[in-house]
């Protein structure tokens, strides 16, 4: 019995998300970057009554897609799994990181949805109804990024424990990616500030995160699924020994 | 010169305050504001240096890494100086 | 089956992850390059408010916090010659100097925040602001980290582990420790001459 079985299809799930994500959350919904908090409400209302159609098509689908993020998950889990077996210890690590990517998903989900109720019938709401909906969405989406942080450091600190000659996961993605989900502590001025570049929408809040957080996602990404072709190969290498 | 005088730890630590307090001058006191900028990050990127050197032994980092930190100090230094003259 | 599949592992990973502090290092670096940039690419529309607040700020309180984070930088790399040469309560006692050192840079910064607190300036009085609690405040975060991890180095070594190879990993700790310690000294010093000097006059 193969114990990587389903993980090469788990681990594409991964990247096939981002690219979703790009396309139905990102171009669809509006974004990149997303609406300034510096808006005022009426200016915003306009935006999202003219926008609302695709709105609503890039929220339909960025909300069941999003499973995938933990199927993902699940596959990081399996590479770490075998790197904690092999080091005889408790696999708390790869637990760590499977709830943190089930919340993330929660954390992808919800917000989604708030976007898609503000744009369900923007034309009778009250504009400042409208503006709080979208609002509290962002904040959810945003200030939840400890469950996120803690998924990918007890990934990160995992294949740092990798004992290979070569690693699984090469030490600098490891790092790199440990760095970017910790500064996401930035986020914590995002509610703080209506505009300028640690708002939401801003710079460094939005284009220097999540663009920190795109390549990230990449790196984990790739490695992953050259991590599950390596242990697949040594896998039935020592089973064909036997 | 400063690989000489700041041979030791402690030579690096007096030179680093004697600078710091020469930058601090600089900022408050010269009225040429061209000049005391470019004394300020000029002051600031040779501070960084001798800590890269003397407190942190850069020169045993990875080669990639140690190229990198120093481009860091003097791009930074200089991008600094010419935002803030961009804005004159 | 867990034998075989250990044929690539090998001790030698461990060293090679050395390197690793100071990736970390250009990381953090790079980041708050990314910051002092956009600081000054914001500074560029607004000039006079970024100077106008930025005399507000005491220069003498941060000069005075720049001496304190030199001050504690080298006692700390002293300490790490120190541990090297396996003098290891000598480190241990420069480690505390250290600390009651970078103590007061804590009390400095928290006094600084409360004047500003008092007087009705807060992060979103205005751009330059921001970014003054923005900076200030990430960087707070590392130096309480920092403070934090010399505060179990001054323990000593593990007292769970073999002596040698507790004293080999205390090493490695106290190198790594003291690189990062390093960075909180050197970040200041940008940020100093960024938030207030300047500006000054």
């Amino acid at each position: 019995m193969n114990p990587y079985r389903y993980a090469r299809i788990l681990a594409w799930t991964g990247p096939l998300l981002l690219i979703g994500t790009i396309i139905f959350w990102g171009v669809l919904g509006q974004n990149i970057p997303p609406y300034s908090p510096a808006l005022g409400a009426e200016e915003f209302a306009e935006q999202i009554r003219e926008h609302a159609a695709q709105i609503r098509i890039g929220m339909i689908v960025q909300m069941p897609i999003s499973v995938m993020w933990f199927t993902w998950s699940v596959a990081m889990w399996q590479v770490m799994r075998a790197i904690e077996i092999e080091n005889g210890s408790n696999q708390v690590l790869s637990l760590i990181q499977l709830f943190g990517g089930a919340f993330t998903t929660i954390v992808f989900i919800l917000p989604c949805s708030v976007w898609l109720a503000v744009a369900y019938r923007p034309e009778v709401m009250d504009p400042k109804t409208l503006q709080i909906m979208y609002d509290f969405g962002w904040m959810f989406f945003d200030m939840a990024y400890s469950l996120t942080t803690m998924q990918l450091i007890a990934w990160g600190v995992c294949m740092l424990q990798d004992r290979r000659a070569k690693p699984l996961t090469p030490a600098w993605a490891a790092w790199f990616t440990m760095f970017v989900v910790v500064s996401f502590l930035l986020l914590t001025m995002m509610p703080l500030v209506y505009d300028g570049p640690f708002s939401r929408s801003g710079l460094l809040n939005y284009f220097y995160e999540f663009g920190a957080f795109f390549i990230m996602w990449i790196v984990v990404a790739a490695y992953t699924l050259k991590a599950i072709t390596r242990l697949e190969q040594e896998h039935w290498a020592a089973n064909a020994a036997q | 010169m400063i690989g000489k005088i700041a041979a030791a730890p402690r030579n690096a630590w007096l030179l680093l305050l004697a600078i710091s307090g020469l930058s601090f001058l600089a900022a408050e006191l010269m009225g040429e504001r061209h000049v005391a900028i470019v004394a300020i990050m000029a002051i600031s990127a040779a501070k960084i240096l001798i800590i890269l050197l003397r407190f942190m032994e850069v020169e045993q980092a990875p080669l990639f890494i140690r190229r990198y930190l120093y481009v860091w100090t003097f791009g930074i230094a200089g991008a600094i100086f010419t935002l803030w003259w961009a804005a004159t | 089956m867990q034998h075989s599949n250990m044929a690539e592992t090998d001790g030698a990973a461990p060293a090679k992850r050395a390197p690793a502090i100071w990736l970390f290092i250009a990381l953090d670096c790079t980041s708050f390059g990314v910051f002092f940039l956009v600081f000054m690419v914001q500074r560029l529309g607004q000039p006079v408010l970024f100077d106008q607040s930025s005399q507000h700020l005491d220069a003498g309180l941060g000069f005075l916090n720049a001496c304190i984070l030199i001050t504690s930088s080298w006692l700390v790399a002293w300490a790490n010659i120190a541990g090297r040469e396996g003098r290891i309560d000598h480190a241990r006692r420069l480690l505390l100097a250290g600390m009651a050192v970078a103590a007061c840079f804590g009390v400095v910064k928290i006094y600084e925040y409360y004047t500003k607190f008092v007087a009705g300036i807060t992060v979103a009085t205005n751009e330059f602001y921001t970014f003054y609690f923005a900076l200030t405040g990430i960087h707070f975060i590392h130096y309480v980290g920092g403070m934090v991890i010399l505060g179990i180095l001054a323990q000593g070594p593990s007292r769970y582990m073999p002596e040698a190879m507790a004293k080999a990993s205390y090493a490695r700790w106290l190198e790594g420790s003291s690189l990062f310690w390093h960075m909180v000294d050197l970040l200041w010093i940008f940020i100093f001459a960024l938030l207030y000097l300047i500006g000054a006059r």
